[in-house]
């Protein structure tokens, strides 16, 4: 008899354990849909990586800039901010076109210092199974060149020179566009 | 509180099976018995009683064994579920046909005529089936734009297939005469799986739910009716080889 019990409660543990397995959680290190990872460059040393002083960026048609400081409140506008070298700026999962504008110090009062480019990316989509937690992503293929405003509409571009790296962007481990300022 | 209940109807019948288990104890001698053999078929109560309450699932198994030697039974099932799965990103409806074969030895020593069985097996488990993707959602975790991430698709992917192992640990217990009733616990591991192209054989109909890796999980409660076929004489353990057995 104590044989038999032992191999019911084992049974019994067993089945409860599998029973009670939670759902599956889509963990933070999956690669899932990525967002376009750009960098700046020193225009005429294009070996050096230039942090942007007060970074805004922001896509047309948007009220709000993209999120840099996640930790901060809403109302703060330094959460729309950063002066990294390196940016991901997110883009639409369905449509095939986006204009951002990047804004180089956004927080300065003297309008001749604070300067505003935009730029246009065109792509296509792709989507990609992932797992049962994450179910699917989306791919991007840049199918031109980031298209800059004509310096006939605006004459005093900060940006020189937007170099495409990958135009397959997969992974936000690699950067997929340069910025030359 | 699905599995709560699934939990406490467990223990509910192992507790069953363990007083049916228990009267053996009085009755000890070493007579010789004759013991049955035949086929028993029976069914899954758990998934008819799924079909009812659950409307994302329909689902039917049928089992059966006959007994090779005193302990040793040739066992499978055969069924076949449609299931709808709702995942936070993903909605898909399975739906498919399986069959089961293999054995399961019975490790358990019954007293007289007693016939309750607690047994050890394997099964060689194939299924056909078909996988539609109801609608699924983008994993984004960075959203700016004000799009949605949810697409609804009627996506079909046919001609899906898996073949799998399964280890089984059983109870049957004799209810009244010739009824049986019972649960088994399976752990599966599959050896082929035909996966859609840009999707994933989520829930396999017969292997159940499938997780990373090859594993995965089943059970079943069965009740079923023993077929009497003939009668073999069951000679005391020392001599309880094959030349002691005579057909009655």
């Amino acid at each position: 008899m104590k044989k038999i019990q032992n191999i019911i409660t084992a049974l019994f543990i067993a089945l409860c354990f599998f029973g009670c397995e939670k759902d599956d959680i889509c963990a933070g290190t999956t690669p899932t849909t990525p967002r376009l990872m750009i960098e700046f460059r020193e225009k005429d040393n294009p070996a050096i990586l230039k942090p942007v002083t007060d970074l805004k960026a922001e896509a047309t048609g948007m009220t709000t800039a993209v999120v840099f400081n996640d930790g901060l409140a809403s109302t703060d506008p330094k959460r729309y901010l950063t002066s990294a070298n390196k940016i991901g700026l997110p883009l639409k999962i369905t449509g095939g076109t986006v204009e951002y504008t990047l804004t180089q110090n956004s927080t300065n009062a003297n309008p001749a210092i604070r300067n505003a480019d935009k730029i246009t990316f065109n792509y296509t989509t792709k989507e990609i199974y992932v797992s049962r937690a994450c179910g699917y992503k989306t791919n991007f293929t840049l199918t031109d060149s980031p298209l800059q405003e004509p310096s006939s509409v605006d004459n005093s571009r900060w940006i020189s020179n937007i170099v495409v790296e990958t135009p397959n962007i997969e992974t936000e481990n690699e950067i997929h566009i340069k910025i030359y300022f | 509180m699905k599995y709560t209940l699934k939990s406490i109807f467990n223990l509910a019948l192992v507790l069953i099976s363990l007083s049916a288990f228990a009267q053996d104890k009085k009755k000890d001698t070493i007579i010789p018995t004759t013991e049955r053999y035949g086929l028993r078929v029976g069914t899954d109560l758990y998934k008819i009683a799924r079909s009812i309450y659950d409307s994302d699932y329909k689902g039917f198994e049928i089992t059966g064994d006959y007994r090779l030697t005193q302990k040793i039974y040739i066992a499978g099932e055969v069924g076949n579920e449609n299931k709808t799965t709702d995942e936070p990103q993903l909605n898909f409806t399975t739906k498919g046909t399986y069959f089961k074969a293999g054995f399961d030895y019975n490790i358990y020593k019954n007293w007289l005529d007693m016939e309750n069985m607690i047994t050890l097996g394997m099964r060689y488990g194939f299924s056909s089936f078909t996988q539609e993707l109801n609608s699924y959602s983008i994993y984004n975790p960075h959203p700016y734009f004000d799009e949605s991430d949810v697409i609804n698709v009627s996506r079909k992917y046919s001609g899906l297939s898996a073949h799998w192992v399964e280890f089984v640990a059983g109870v049957k217990a004799q209810v009244f005469d010739n009824f049986f009733m019972g649960f088994t616990l399976r752990m599966n591991r599959l050896v082929s799986n035909k996966k859609p192209s840009d999707f994933d054989n989520l829930y396999i109909p017969g292997f159940n739910r499938t997780y990373d890796g090859d594993f995965g999980v089943g059970f079943n409660y069965t009740v079923s009716y023993f077929i009497p076929i003939y009668k073999k004489q069951n000679l005391p353990k020392t001599e309880d080889k094959d030349k002691g057995k005579k057909k009655e």
